[in-house]
């Protein structure tokens, strides 16, 4: 099976710090992937590095079989796709303008937004639980519902791979589980990929199947949920003992 | 510097956003060309200017109005357009409310070079040269500046132009010192601002139609642009050229209008606010119509600024701050209820 989006060779790091060298990592269809490492391991780098929005220090960022660097920005968007951590807003914004500037790279130069683009943009509203929402102001949305447009303009721009930062920041218990079953549904479905960056390992275990670990010293591992969740390997990772509970078939891990 | 929420409590709301805008933009061409004909039927000369119209009419008029009003009327409401889109493309490009079209120090080279020509005796033509390649020094400078390491993150670039901006100014100072009484009248025209010298507004018109070509076409791109240069990219959006082309643009812009009527102020900070007041924040909406509305309230001020103290005629610098500062915070009030 081809890959739908590969690092090969990768060396990432910024200024004097090095996150990862010599990095082969294949993201094939189907799979999610959880990045896990502690503060400063270079996480959101390496999810910006893979987007092609920071550039390597070595090796290059495959799409598609193409190098990442080969396409444009326009092409890179319709198949990749990113939730950043932070966003800022300088300019007035309606909840329904940020959605739909989702759908960016799918508008022909010349036209304006189509009823299908709108359509596409109210769905991904429906999906997020921002009915009702559309003319809001941005500045006047919670933390939580600005969280939830900006997944819903992520899901607007409809691109086979998903890069998420964070994506839980700032969501209710019930949301946070929400939103991933949709992305990890959205995965299965197209058949296409996710990647995400988590602090929570419990969630992470529950919708990723794939694990990369950043140490933060350059060193990183990645494997299959069970090659990676191991006792020894997260107290590495966490600088912290981590416990399995058993519970209802499956494991939940507890900091000691 | 943070955003402040009054600017979204826009009055225009809902699925009818697309015709509430070309709504809007056709009242803005309304009031631009209602304003424009104003000026050149209102001044000193009353009466007969009707009759032209039907042919006839005092010959004396036909020529102050095709002579001196015209071309008056014409250059303001080009400055004011040039003036207004440069603000929003500052504004967009710095990604700061507070933005305007000398934030990058483009005014102050433009005075130092016409007050540097005026010293050297030099007048006319010459001392417009001297200000258009004091603003394109500047531009080249700021340019190189803030773009030789990092790659253009929006504060350095703000902060560079800042610095050179506060460098002209001492410039500028130094300059008026030196000045000897006679020509002092004419250096101050840079600082203050004012339509009356009339320049050829052939070059004013030439600009804004090259500016407004290329920037309206990219409106959908900038809006991207204005909520980050990683969110641009990763929708898609070739963030280094577009950033390099819309300095060029909106430098351009701002040498264009300071060359031909010197820093005018207020016009270019408060235009692209007034009409995101009004709901209009896409830039598909406000690029052509802070043109429309900068051109008039600034030929609109022209008219008031010679008729007022007729036959005195007052700097209309003067008179867009004086006016413009009160009407928008005014505004302000108001919205934020």
């Amino acid at each position: 099976m081809t890959p739908l989006l590969e690092l090969r060779n990768g060396r990432i790091g910024v200024g004097e710090r090095l996150f990862c060298q010599a990095l082969q990592w294949s993201i094939l269809p189907g799979q999610c992937w959880a990045v896990l490492g502690p503060n400063g391991a270079g996480k959101t780098t390496l999810l910006h590095t893979l987007a092609g929005l920071t550039p390597l220090q070595a090796g290059q960022v495959w799409l598609d079989n193409q190098p990442l660097t080969a396409l444009s920005r326009r092409v890179v968007a319709r198949s990749l796709g990113i939730l950043f951590q932070e966003y800022a807003y300088h300019f007035p914004l309606t909840v329904l303008e940020t959605v739909l500037a989702g759908r960016h790279p799918h508008i022909p130069f010349w036209s304006f937004e189509s009823d299908r683009d709108r359509a596409l943009s109210l769905e991904a509203m429906v999906e997020t639980g921002l009915v009702g929402m559309e003319e809001r102001l941005v500045s006047s949305l919670s933390g939580g519902e600005r969280r939830r447009m900006e997944a819903a303009a992520l899901l607007a721009q409809a691109p086979k791979i998903f890069l998420l930062d964070e994506p839980t920041n700032h969501l209710d218990l019930n949301r946070q589980i929400v939103l991933l079953d949709l992305f990890t549904r959205k995965v299965r479905q197209q058949n296409g990929a996710m990647v995400m960056v988590l602090h929570d390992l419990n969630l992470a275990a529950r919708f990723c199947d794939h694990f990369l670990f950043l140490f933060g010293t350059g060193e990183t591992l990645h494997g299959t949920r069970e090659e990676m969740l191991q006792e020894s390997l997260l107290h590495r990772l966490f600088s912290h003992p981590m416990y399995p509970i058993a519970h209802g078939g499956g494991r939940i891990w507890v900091p000691g | 510097m943070t955003t402040p929420d009054f600017m979204g409590q826009s009055a225009l709301r809902g699925g009818e956003r697309g015709l509430a805008s070309v709504a809007v933009l056709s009242l803005l061409l309304l009031f631009a060309i209602g304003v424009f004909v104003l000026a050149l039927a209102v001044g000193g000369l009353r009466g007969g200017v009707v009759d032209l119209l039907w042919g006839g009419g005092d010959p004396l008029v036909l020529k102050v109005v095709l002579e001196l009003r015209l071309p008056r009327a014409l250059g303001a409401m080009a400055v004011g357009g040039l003036l207004s889109v440069a603000g929003v493309l500052m504004q967009t490009l710095l990604r700061n409310p507070l933005a305007d079209p000398y934030i990058l120090g483009l005014s102050g080279g433009a005075a130092c070079g016409a007050i540097l020509a005026l010293l050297m005796g030099l007048s006319g033509l010459w001392v417009e040269g001297g200000a258009w390649l004091g603003a394109l020094l500047t531009m080249a400078v700021v340019f190189w500046l803030a773009g030789s390491s990092t790659g253009w993150d929006g504060s350095r670039l703000l902060l560079t132009g800042v610095v050179v901006a506060s460098g002209w100014g001492a410039g500028v100072s130094f300059l008026l010192y030196l000045v000897p009484d006679d020509r002092l009248r004419g250096a101050l025209f840079w600082i203050m601002g004012d339509l009356s010298r009339g320049s050829n507004p052939l070059v004013t018109w030439s600009v804004l139609g090259v500016v407004v070509a290329i920037t309206w076409p990219l409106a959908r791109s900038l809006n991207l642009l204005a909520t980050g240069s990683m969110r641009a990219a990763a929708l898609g959006v070739a963030v280094g050229p577009l950033r390099i082309l819309i300095y060029l643009l909106a430098s351009l812009s701002a040498a264009a209008a300071v060359a031909a009527a010197g820093s005018i102020g207020f016009v270019g900070l408060v235009t692209p606010h007034l009409l995101r007041l009004l709901g209009c924040g896409d830039l598909r909406v406000l690029v052509p119509g802070s043109v429309l509305l900068g051109g008039g309230l600034l030929t609109l001020a022209d008219l008031l600024a010679r008729s007022v103290v007729a036959p005195q005629q007052m700097p209309v610098g003067i008179l867009t701050a004086m006016l413009g500062a009160p009407v928008f915070l005014w505004l302000l009030q108001r919205s934020s209820r």
